[in-house]
């Protein structure tokens, strides 16, 4: 009878679907991976995690990690990484992900002797392989797509929903569009690149394009025209000379955004045309990134310049600033980030935090509902 | 018959720690003293003349790196893994942290890192000269953070350090100058840097994983290689923290977390690891040793004469089990002899790192009693 059991069992546990992709984890705690440690037969090296993308058809991040080697790595929902493949430059200075919002990703990388490139991904095989087979990935090639910048450094990159096109932003304030189908890049315009802030974002509605530069100032680009707008983003008196935004993004009519001189953390509404200042999360002194979630809250890495030391905060109107304290993990390695880079927010409130200090190290944050 | 004796370190009355011990050329042996647990105290730098037998205080780290001794910051409380003789006799050594500021109950080294006014200003790296008993400081090479260890690559003439709290790797040459930090090496600590005859450097990591420095191209190499750790674990708190490099081209190493001695070599193929098994003979019925041999790990390894000397280090546990358990491994016939435990009257050292005098006797220096004391054993 016992035996009799035990077959009826194992038979259903084969012919019921099975909810995979869902963590085991505890709301509000921080998980650390090593690349080169954490994933199976990696060719990940050392280096920093400088962009992360999420993929909504299949729940996975992507990510890139530059340095001598660039990899594009993933990491799904239970927490398995795989290292998607090499892209073909030597010694990347910046690197950045863009999602098209169907099937690719774009990654727009300056090598070591400033040359910019764009590379291209699709999804399709990995999407496939993860609903069919759980945890087994085969990849399609990071493809070169035969387009280069010479002595131009990637600064920012996005993707505009208006027109469809990804726009990026280089050192020389040179603002090109590339789009994926024709596989064209086109000049459109340029901004001052006096104390460039390496950011961009998009009016849904509209196309318009927003940065900041020249201390700290609006510039939008519209109708392939800059006009340099009279709204700054927040800094302490006198220290406008080195104003500049760590992230901009576009939420409810609103641009959300943070600085990199004070930690400040800002809002600037459109229709009004004014910027409030939102306060300072904590003692650290660059708001590095964030990421807002469907509720509103956004969550952000802070670290100071040179010691790093990487916290995580929450900002809410209804609660203000809540810090969520350093970034540390216990598994499944222990570990620290000293130097987060990025923060991307997946399905469910979890994070995923790329860090500098040459190491190719992430973190999982999972957020606590609301 | 071994004889134990015991040098205390009169000169550094409220020093609590040693964890470094080295010989130069000349003979001499270097101790760094370190107040780890006493809120703003200063380590000291003391030297041993094993002809006279005598102790002498060389410097104060308060007064060699310019630092105001009771200042709200962490102070210059440690020397920790870092002296480095040279051929010359020259000493090279650098300062750490982790003794909490003057009126301060604890060091917490996140706490204290963003903390602008408790903050550990950084680690200097300094150089004595015993000829002319003269000390200078190069200044703070690793702002904000201390160095856990370094090591002097002759070859090169330059140093590998890995620092605390960041374990990030950095390199200097020998005026502490062209500072190059290769980044993060391990989730947290490095205690031990050994070069090895291929002319490269070999450490592991927090979790076992070994790492390759190879100075002449100064690059690193991350292997795919896991040194050995207790099954019940996936290697966490386990670094190689102590080793040395044999005659037959084995790396003999104690792990931070396993019992047993252990030895690799890398090899063009890969790294071939070996585990020496328990420190005793299976047989030896004696229930504390039993207890060193398979709750303890190998500390202060000593090559001598084709020998690895060690000690059975047992930190925690019942006090009758806690102590330093001199213990020898023969790497030519691989005969494990226990030799006797360090002892003076009912006192039982615990001791870290370990050195061959001149004179052929072992040292090792204690680190958890005040005053600390030097320990020597001949055989």
């Amino acid at each position: 009878m016992e035996k009799d059991n035990k077959t009826k069992k194992e038979s259903k546990f084969f012919e019921e679907p099975i909810e995979f992709g869902k963590p085991i984890v505890t709301k509000g705690r921080i998980f650390a991976f090593p690349l080169k440690s954490c994933i199976r037969e990696s060719n990940i090296r050392r280096g920093n995690c400088v962009s992360i993308v999420w993929d909504k058809k299949s729940f996975i991040f992507y990510g890139l990690v530059i340095g001598e080697e660039s990899h594009i790595f993933l990491f799904d929902s239970n927490s398995t990484i795989e290292d998607v493949g090499k892209v073909e430059v030597e010694n990347a200075k910046n690197g950045i992900l863009v999602f098209d919002g169907l099937d690719n990703i774009v990654c727009i990388i300056t090598d070591g002797s400033d040359t910019t490139r764009i590379f291209t991904h699709n999804l399709d095989t990995a999407r496939r392989m993860y609903s069919h087979m759980w945890g087994h990935f085969t990849f399609s090639p990071i493809e070169y797509k035969d387009i280069l910048l010479e002595k131009e450094i990637i600064f920012a990159v996005g993707k505009n929903n208006f027109d469809g096109l990804i726009y990026f932003l280089t050192n020389k304030g040179n603002i090109y569009t590339y789009s994926i189908e024709e596989n064209k890049l086109t000049y459109i315009s340029k901004v001052d690149d006096k104390n460039l802030s390496k950011v961009i974002c998009f009016n849904p509605e509209n196309g318009n394009v927003y940065g900041v530069t020249k201390d700290g100032n609006f510039w939008r680009l519209s109708n392939k025209k800059i006009n340099y707008l009279d709204i700054w983003i927040p800094c302490m008196k006198n220290r406008n000379y080195v104003a500049c935004a760590g992230n901009l993004i576009w939420f409810e009519n609103r641009i959300f955004g943070c600085t990199l001189q004070d930690a400040y953390l800002f809002e600037y509404d459109i229709e009004d045309g004014k910027v409030k200042n939102l306060g300072r999360p904590d003692e650290n002194s660059e708001i590095r990134d964030i990421d807002i979630l469907e509720d509103g809250r956004i969550f952000g890495i802070t670290a100071s310049k040179d010691r790093g030391m990487g916290r995580i905060f929450c900002y809410s109107k209804e609660r203000g600033f809540e810090d969520m304290g350093i970034i540390q993990a216990w598994q499944p390695v222990h570990d620290f980030a000293y130097q987060p880079l990025g923060i991307k927010s997946g399905s469910s409130g979890d994070f995923l935090i790329g860090n500098g200090e040459n190491r190719a190290n992430i973190f999982l944050y999972c957020s606590a509902p609301f | 018959m071994a004889t134990i004796k015991r040098y205390i370190i009169e000169n550094c009355p409220s020093h609590d720690t040693c964890w470094d011990i080295a010989v130069s050329p000349d003979g001499y042996i270097y101790i760094g003293a370190c107040m780890e647990h006493t809120p703003g105290g200063i380590a000291e730098l003391v030297q041993f003349n094993p002809k006279t037998k005598k102790l002498r205080s060389i410097a104060n780290m308060a007064e060699v790196t310019g630092e105001k001794y009771g200042d709200t910051h962490a102070p210059q409380g440690k020397i920790h893994l870092s002296l480095c003789p040279t051929r010359e006799g020259v000493m090279y050594g650098s300062t750490h942290c982790t003794t909490p500021p003057l009126k301060d109950r604890m060091w917490d080294p996140w706490a204290m890192f963003t903390d602008d006014r408790r903050c550990f200003r950084g680690a200097h790296f300094y150089r004595y000269n015993p000829k002319f008993d003269n000390i200078e400081d190069f200044g703070i090479i690793t702002p904000n953070e201390g160095v856990s260890v370094m090591i002097l690559d002759e070859d090169s003439q330059r140093f590998f350090a890995a620092t605390f709290p960041k374990s990030h790797l950095y390199s200097w040459n020998i005026k502490g100058r062209d500072i190059m930090d290769f980044g993060r090496v391990s989730e947290h600590y490095i205690l031990s840097l050994i070069k090895y005859v291929d002319g490269k450097i070999y450490f592991t990591d927090y979790y076992g994983r070994l790492i390759c420095i190879d100075p002449k191209e100064m690059k690193l190499d991350f292997l795919d290689t896991k040194l050995l750790h207790p099954e019940y674990n996936d290697g966490m708190r386990n670094w190689m923290a102590h080793g040395v490099v044999g005659h037959d081209e084995w790396i003999y190493a104690g792990m931070y977390s396993y019992s047993n001695l252990i030895r690799f070599k890398p090899t063009k193929k890969g790294v071939e690891v070996e585990d020496l098994g328990l420190g005793i003979e299976e047989s030896n019925k004696d229930k504390i040793l039993n207890y060193a041999f398979t709750k303890g790990a190998p500390a202060g390894l000593i090559l001598k004469d084709e020998v690895i000397y060690f000690i059975q280090l047992v930190y925690f546990g019942p006090k009758e089990f806690v102590g330093s358990y001199v213990s020898s491994y023969d790497t030519r016939t691989g005969k494990k002899e226990y030799i006797e435990v360090l002892k003076d009257v009912d006192f039982k050292p615990l001791v870290w790192k370990g050195v061959l005098g001149i004179d052929g006797n072992l040292y090792w220096a204690d680190f958890d009693a005040v005053p600390p004391s030097l320990w020597s054993m001949s055989l």
